[in-house]
């Protein structure tokens, strides 16, 4: 076998495949690989484009991957085998394209480069980077997630956000959130879902994504529960924190309580964008002792239940979160996970769990016992979803009390929001132009602002905006929003509501 | 790994007997402090969410196969 040089510089090909339901040809096995083959993740994968009508994948074959060359230097640099630097990246596309199809785009972005980049972005369905390690070669992957309408319910994904990505000098974007494999050198399952977690909220607050490396070595850098660090025994809760208050945000930690409660939480943190880890517990019987972690990236939302306790007057809008969709790395990206009851022996309230597909496999169905959720939040982000939860009751008992002809279906629903965000939408509301003005102009709000939106069948009713800045005993409300179309003679509900609170009424 | 068909459920629809927001005549009086003490009890659960046991932080996340 020849020796290339090895102070030659790479070269760097791209290639136009067309894609036919399978990606063996593009990740075949290695030889000698014991595991099974293929990967279910790569299955996952296949299945996934195809849901996404790929009919071109383009492979850059020399791509430096950050988080991939940090595992390098940090593992993979100090084995006997000599590990590339280098992995190869696949883009996908929903157009069918042959190689001098691609040629002439290039062609042609010499006189039009934001058409062709535009063009060539409304067909783009992700990428996803195969690293040169035998048995765990997915990396990292940004797929499009699948559209809104689904049977049962609508689908939201407000953590994803936008990926800015650059394939032959063509600059192209994709919204999702990333998701990879863990490779159990550097990573293991709770690594890759914080991983995943920081994607999204450490990026929207301008912090740096820390890579994989770095998350492990944060987390164990002051507590080591399980032995080793490299290669990775998992982490635990305590760690992960820490991990992620290494990162620059701050971790909640929210232990597990009742379907009900925790429905609550999930729902309030996916409305506000930022992404959950769930330490989960597999219920199968033949699961080891292990935990695994996951990271809920959206939500499956269907109708509000509607109220069966006679003492309440309102309902808990949280309700209508059904399912949430995942990142699972033993599996893939937007796994579908139901939220079920679990009734657990010893345990006086039905406790939570997360029932995923794993389609095509053996196990086709597989039930996790939900055992903690963490949530990275920007720091400015203080005031706890239990206190949020907990004043949204109240607001929903007292006006759906005062307002019977509602019919008990006055519902709450909260969440976090920055309050740049929340005053550019009062452009397009039905508020004053008074109470607009105020509201921009006339009102300091913190950073981040908690909103509990109050609404009834036929619209919204009223938003009550919180201080997330503040601390639970302290008053916190700063405004009332009116957004009703209630006549002037129930408008002394909302008066009521702001005096109060201490807060303002705007209308 | 999408969405699975939804079971059928044998709840009846439920209608809504809600009148619209600009007919509302029948106004009573916002009272926050009875909507406390009504849900004090019925929510007990939300309000000791928070308290997190040793076992919780060391609750280990490795690899599930």
């Amino acid at each position: 076998m020849t020796e290339t040089d090895p102070f030659q510089y790479p070269a760097q090909r791209v290639h136009l495949h067309a894609y036919s339901g399978s990606l063996e040809g593009l990740i075949p096995r290695p030889t000698g690989q014991l595991d099974e083959w293929p990967l279910i993740q790569v299955t996952y994968l296949e299945n996934y484009l195809n849901g996404l009508k790929c009919a071109t994948i383009i492979e850059e074959d020399h791509y430096l991957d950050r988080d991939y060359i940090e595992d390098l230097a940090l593992f993979y640099s100090r084995s006997l085998r000599n590990y590339p630097n280098h992995c190869r990246r696949l883009h996908f596309l929903s157009r069918a394209m042959k190689p001098e199809e691609w040629k002439q785009f290039i062609a042609r972005a010499r006189g039009s480069y934001e058409t062709v980049c535009e063009d060539l972005t409304r067909s783009y369905l992700g990428f996803a980077v195969v690293r040169p390690i035998p048995g765990r070669p997915i990396g990292r992957t940004v797929l499009a997630s699948f559209g809104p309408t689904s049977e049962g319910g609508t689908r939201e994904f407000r953590p994803l956000r936008s990926y800015r990505v650059h394939l032959s000098g063509l600059t192209l974007e994709i919204r999702g959130l990333a998701f990879q494999q863990q490779d159990q050198g550097v990573s293991a399952c709770a690594t890759t879902a914080v991983w995943t977690a920081l994607h999204g909220t450490a990026h929207r607050e301008s912090i740096k994504v820390p890579t994989p490396a770095e998350i492990t070595l944060a987390a164990s850098r002051y507590l080591l529960m399980h032995g080793r660090t490299l290669p990775s025994e998992g982490l635990a809760i305590q760690q992960i924190c820490e991990a992620i208050r290494d990162a620059g945000l701050a971790p909640v930690l929210l232990p597990p309580n009742s379907l009900s409660v925790d429905r609550g939480a999930l729902d309030t943190f996916l409305r506000s964008g930022f992404p959950v880890v769930l330490a989960v517990m597999s219920q199968s019987p033949n699961a080891g002792p292990e935990g695994h972690a996951i990271c809920a990236v959206g939500a499956k939302v269907g109708e509000v239940n509607p109220q069966t306790d006679p003492q309440r007057s309102y309902r808990d809008g949280a309700t209508a979160l059904k399912s949430v969709y995942v990142h699972d790395d033993r599996l893939g990206p937007y796994a579908v996970a139901n939220l079920e009851p679990l009734t657990v022996p010893g345990r006086k309230q039905v406790q939570t769990s997360l029932r995923i597909r794993w389609p095509g496999t053996k196990v086709e169905e597989e039930l996790l016992r939900l055992y903690g959720i963490v949530v990275p939040v920007p720091n400015k982000v203080r005031l706890s979803v239990t206190r949020v939860r907990w004043i949204s009751h109240i607001v929903g008992e007292a006006i759906g009390a005062a307002l019977p002809e509602l019919a008990r279906a006055v519902t709450v629903r909260c969440r976090y929001c920055p309050a740049v965000d929340y005053q550019r939408d009062l452009f397009s509301s039905k508020l004053t132009d008074a109470g607009l003005e105020r509201l921009v102009s006339g009102t300091a709000l913190s950073r981040y602002i908690a909103v509990i939106e109050v609404s009834a069948p036929d619209g919204p009713l009223a938003d009550l905006l919180l201080d997330c800045t503040e601390a639970v005993e302290n008053p916190s409300a700063i405004a009332v929003v009116n957004r009703s179309q209630l006549p002037a003679t129930a408008l002394t509900i909302l008066e009521k509501l702001a005096t109060s609170f201490g807060a303002s009424l705007v209308q | 790994m999408t969405d699975e068909p939804r079971k059928k459920h044998t709840r009846p629809e439920e209608k809504s007997t809600a009148k619209r927001q600009a007919d509302v005549e029948n106004v009573g009086t916002l009272d926050l402090e009875r909507a406390k003490n009504v849900l004090s009890e019925v929510l007990k659960e939300e309000l000791e969410s928070e308290v997190v046991s040793p076992e919780v932080l060391s609750f280990r996340m490795k690899h599930c196969s």
